[in-house]
């Protein structure tokens, strides 16, 4: 790539970047996120007291549902049957928490050097061995999240998210914010691009 | 879909942030955010943040870091990291040599009243 070329792209991703910063700081004003779908506003907000009750009470209610499900298994059954096939869970703990350990070893040597004020070279092969550390903790970890990923608590949980988008989602229409869905099946059948979308602006709002 | 946490990180170190915080903290109706509770994660997030790189900022200041820290986000945290093991360990040893006699006794003398 010639230079014009590679000055031009710098410039391309400056401004998709300062862009990106702008939209943050905007959403970073309020507790509330406004976006727009399809040529429709949209907005995702915090839940308030009322609303908080109504995903208490749909999380029972589905979890009560998911205990008579013979199917699906709860996280502790679901590790004992992969015992029981050769796949042990407890020695991917195990091998987590030993990298962890590593890792806050590692991090405690770079923060002791960075005040020492030691060369760049030596800082440079701790961030390698840090990162080499990191890599192996998130295998691990993605490891295990697929192995239980069909476990009831974390049906649950996807089960739960869904609840949240059903509740905080609000439209405009004719200046004021209403309520997208009246109730579950509506969010069920809506489109799912706009369902994800509002999701994940949910998940920045709150936590479960 | 760019990754709002990596921003929000990238805006709490910005100048023009960082002089806001400051300025939030001492005059009463200069605010960060519209509203004052109910804060969103992502509001707290930022807001550690912003202590964060404040805390970095004065550590530079006074020369205990260079300003590498505030490019690379490894650095930050492993210094941070480090220096509250070290406060907590220079905490833990000032305690072991430190005798405290807090014995109930019948001695102390309380300043009498004016008048009585």
């Amino acid at each position: 790539m010639d230079e014009s070329k590679v000055e031009a792209q710098r410039i391309i991703d400056d401004m998709t970047k300062k862009r990106d910063l702008r939209k943050v700081e905007e959403m970073l004003k309020d507790n509330k996120i406004e976006f727009s779908y399809k040529d429709k506003e949209y907005r995702v907000r915090l839940l308030n007291l009322r609303e908080k009750e109504e995903l208490d009470f749909l999380r029972v209610k589905e979890f009560g549902r998911l205990l008579q499900e013979k199917d699906i298994l709860l996280e502790c059954n679901l590790i004992k049957q992969y015992k029981e096939n050769g796949i042990d869970i407890s020695e991917i703990d195990e091998s987590i928490s030993k990298f962890q350990s590593e890792l806050k070893d590692l991090c405690m040597k770079l923060g002791e050097a960075i005040a020492k004020k030691v060369e760049d070279s030596i800082l440079k092969s701790y961030e390698e061995r840090i990162n080499i550390a990191e890599r192996e903790i998130n295998v691990l970890a993605s490891q295990k999240v697929i192995l239980l990923q069909y476990s009831k608590e974390n049906r649950l949980l996807g089960f739960v998210y869904k609840c949240l988008t059903y509740l905080s989602l609000e439209e405009k229409v004719n200046d004021e914010w209403k309520r997208t869905f009246n109730n579950m099946d509506d969010l069920f059948n809506c489109d799912e691009e706009l369902v994800n979308q509002a999701g994940q602006y949910t998940a920045i709002l709150q936590n479960v | 879909m760019y990754n709002i946490y990596t921003l929000t990180r990238e805006l709490s170190k910005l100048t023009k942030m960082q002089n806001l915080f400051i300025v939030a903290k001492k005059v009463n109706n200069i605010h960060l955010f519209r509203n004052s509770n109910d804060l969103s994660d992502i509001q707290l997030y930022f807001l550690s943040m912003l202590f964060l790189y404040e805390n970095l900022n004065q550590e530079i200041e006074i020369e205990h870091i260079t300003d590498k820290v505030l490019t690379n986000d490894l650095y930050a945290e492993s210094y941070l990291l480090w220096k509250r093991n070290k406060k907590e360990d220079n905490t833990k040893s000032d305690f072991s040599h430190r005798h405290l006699h807090l014995v109930p006794t019948n001695k102390i003398n309380f300043n009498k009243k004016e008048g009585n």
